[in-house]
């Protein structure tokens, strides 16, 4: 089989194992592993921090009330810490035309969905649009048609591409806003605020407690078996989560994951490295449906900052 | 063979079925040979459709011709000779070279028989003497189910109307089936309801709902996807359904060119009132990778892992991938229990199954044999292995110029294993391991 081993297998299994190796006690029954504590079920393949290229690539299109149509692109950052800012140009454009088309300037690790929507007019046809990133030496390419097999709705973004729940529920996704910062300086935190509104479904619920460990006798509840993993988890209430999705470099926020939305807004710091043109991206999730709003900062060079 | 060959034939496979068979017709013009040695429908191949093939391979059924009367499948001969030769018909897709080979409903067919099948059509297909045919299976609805008739069917209160274009459709269905009391599962099958749901449904999920409010997504009960058989437990294990339970129908649904009502059910084996198994039996994901990387243009392969918290056993292995899944096995990474050891790692690895040319169309539950099943320690870690093919090459790939991850689209991947098992307390462990060398031993010992 003419396989590409792109993955290293894990270098982590065997030094996972030495530690319920040793656990062991003499004279126990060779073929039963002791736990001296217990051990996670998940076993992790090799990982790489840095030096990994930028994969954009094809979500879907969807269709517009007008007759355009919305092309959908993601990308995936093969590393697991290094962040790219990558400026508009030979090494971040669209074709044919503009090479910049709204897309990312600073890409974070790992796999960021739906980010970028470029229009295309209703007489596309058969016509192609390409992306193409080049970062640490390695260009890479999404192509963007209208392939039947790949149509999205509003309703597969808001889901995250977990389609749940479809479109005859009645929840609908939350909306936010937030106000753009002034006279903002590099180095100096500020405060950003978002104010979120939304229909109250589904219904907010608290954490649940961890699943009890698997138990070997009959119940329902004795063991649970895992569900989808591309299924949505449990709601747990209204929140949002901050991203950075252009800029010359990288911005801190206080809040680190979806922070709780408490009589209708939620805040956090931020802190802009570098001065420059900064789109930070807000998106509001009901536990089911989400939904964004960019806001552009234009950040002044400060004391700590002068001559960069 | 005991078994019955209830596996279904499906849109994907159909489609090729009957492309290959519309060229075929014209080539069998000619008359059989005759002879005393001759291979013929009825005395050689008839039985061996009746007991593989005929449970789809009727009308009213999910296969796209019936096989029942010579007449019936003289047409299709070359291109039923091409799928069992090549062994995509019967859709039983494990590696018969590699692991574990003994397995419960197995409707593959031997070697022997896939020879007849040939020389039948090489020799003209034949009718032979109407004599030796035998006595035509006879069938009710309830023998469509992989795991023999269902004490309890569930299905939906009404159809779901699904546009005839446009993306995947989701859809949740709750069902309240009046369960009055509480009861224990022995087995469980789920499947679209008739033909026509057949071919919309990608894949969908049953849960169990105890509590709409508190927990509307309760806990899962199992899957049916393109092709999928059922779940038949262990001995002595089996799986809580309590009293006014839902079921919640999670389905996935993809377009197919026409408005389609689609109904989908779910059949239950219960154990015997009063019989409270020893076992929680359950299926789960192992081997899941978070992130999938798939190149455009490239075979690429991922490894998963799942280590075992106690002693298991685990029942049957179904790959689950989408359009570009390519290949998939699981392996067990025993752990090294030697103290004196100076080696880091696994004291020993075996590949258990392997499904060497996956097919979408045909998400296949292979069920271990009772006395092969695997039967492992604590801290064995399963590893899965998942080929994708991401090239031009692949006829069902919808589009190898792109990087494709992970997600729960068709369009999307996934690479990740079901797998039926049941955690066992050390004692019955230790005691099923002696049991299990013992029985060996036996086996070992020469024949008088």
């Amino acid at each position: 089989m003419g396989t590409h081993l792109r993955w290293l297998t894990s270098a982590m299994v065997g030094g996972v194992l030495i530690a319920s190796t040793h656990a062991r006690a003499e004279g126990q029954a060779p073929s039963q592993a002791p736990q001296a504590r217990p051990l996670p079920t998940e076993v992790s393949n090799t990982r790489f921090n840095f030096g990994q290229s930028v994969v954009p690539y094809f979500e879907g299109w969807i269709r517009n009330p007008d007759g355009t149509f919305d092309l959908v692109f993601g990308y995936f950052n093969r590393n697991w810490k290094e962040e790219l800012a990558i400026a508009p140009g030979p090494s971040n454009k669209f074709e044919p035309g503009n090479p910049d088309g709204g897309q990312p300037t600073y890409f974070l690790p790992r796999r960021q969905r739906w980010v970028v929507r470029y229009r295309v007019p209703a007489d596309f046809g058969k016509n192609t649009v390409t992306w193409s990133i080049t970062a640490n030496g390695r260009t890479e390419k999404a192509y963007g048609d209208l392939i039947p097999a790949e149509e999205l709705t509003e309703r597969v973004l808001m889901t995250n591409g977990n389609f749940n729940p479809g479109e005859s529920d009645p929840n609908q996704p939350p909306s936010i806003t937030v106000a753009a910062p002034q006279n903002v300086v590099a180095g100096v935190p500020i405060t950003l605020t978002a104010s979120v509104q939304d229909d109250g479904l589904p219904k907010p619920r608290p954490a649940a407690a961890s699943p009890p460990p698997p138990a070997p006798t009959a119940g329902g509840r004795g063991v649970i078996a895992q569900v989808n993993s591309s299924g949505p988890g449990r709601p747990r209430g209204l929140r949002v989560t901050w991203m950075e999705y252009r800029g010359p470099g990288k911005v801190t926020f206080g809040a680190s994951g979806p922070t709780l939305v408490v009589n209708g807004e939620v805040s956090t710091s931020a802190t802009f490295v570098a001065p420059g043109t900064y789109v930070l991206r807000a998106t509001a999730n009901d536990g089911q449906l989400s939904k964004f709003v960019d806001v552009t900062v234009t950040v002044k060079a400060g004391a700590s900052t002068q001559g960069q | 063979m005991k078994t019955t060959w209830k596996l279904c034939a499906m849109t994907i496979g159909a489609a090729f079925l009957l492309a290959i068979a519309g060229s075929a017709h014209s080539a069998f013009a000619q008359s059989p040979k005759q002879g005393s040695g001759q291979v013929t429908f009825a005395k050689d191949v008839a039985p061996i459709f009746k007991e593989h093939c005929v449970t789809c391979h009727r009308f009213g059924s999910i296969a796209p011709m019936s096989l029942m009367t010579y007449e019936e499948a003289r047409p299709w001969a070359r291109s039923i000779r091409a799928k069992v030769v090549d062994r995509e018909m019967p859709p039983w897709h494990i590696d018969r070279n590699v692991g574990i080979t003994k397995f419960k409903d197995d409707p593959s067919l031997t070697d022997s028989q896939v020879k007849t099948i040939a020389k039948w059509v090489d020799d003209g297909a034949p009718m032979g003497n109407p004599a030796d045919l035998p006595a035509p299976r006879k069938f009710e609805d309830d023998q469509n189910w992989f795991i023999g008739k269902p004490d309890i069917i569930v299905k939906m209160d009404k159809p779901y109307l699904l546009p005839k274009a446009g993306p995947d459709n989701i859809v949740d269905v709750l069902i309240d089936p009046g369960f009055k009391e509480d009861m224990y599962v022995a087995a469980i099958e789920s499947k679209p309801l008739d033909p026509q749901s057949f071919k919309v449904v990608h894949h969908f999920t049953t849960n169990l709902v105890e509590d709409p409010e508190e927990d509307p997504v309760g806990l899962f009960l199992n899957e049916y996807a393109l092709g999928k058989n059922g779940d038949i437990f262990p001995p002595n294990s089996g799986r809580l359904i309590k009293a006014g339970t839902k079921i919640n129908f999670n389905l996935h649904l993809n377009p197919r060119g026409e408005t389609t009502e689609v109904s989908v059910q779910l059949g239950l084996k219960l154990l015997p009132k009063g019989q409270v198994p020893k076992y929680v039996a359950f299926t789960q994901h192992m081997g899941d990778v978070a992130e999938l990387d798939i190149p455009a243009g490239a075979i690429s392969r991922h490894d998963g892992y799942f280590r075992l918290p106690q002693p298991a056993l685990l029942s049957s292995f179904q790959p689950h991938m989408h359009n570009r899944g390519k290949a998939q096995c699981m392996e067990a990474i025993y752990p090294d229990v030697r103290t004196d050891s100076a080696r880091p790692g696994p004291a020993r690895v075996e590949t258990l199954s392997c499904v060497s040319a996956y097919q979408f169309g045909w998400h296949i539950t292979y069920p271990y044999a009772d006395d092969v099943a695997p039967l492992l320690p604590a801290g064995t870690i399963i590893h899965i292995t998942s080929w994708h093919d991401n090239t031009a090459a692949n006829r069902y790939n919808p589009n190898p110029k792109n990087w494709v991850g992970g997600g729960a689209r068709s369009i999307d991947e996934m690479s990740f294993s079901w797998v039926t098992l049941t955690y066992l307390d050390d004692a019955d462990y230790q005691q099923r391991v002696k049991a299990r060398a013992s029985q060996s031993e036996t086996t070992q010992q020469p024949q008088e």
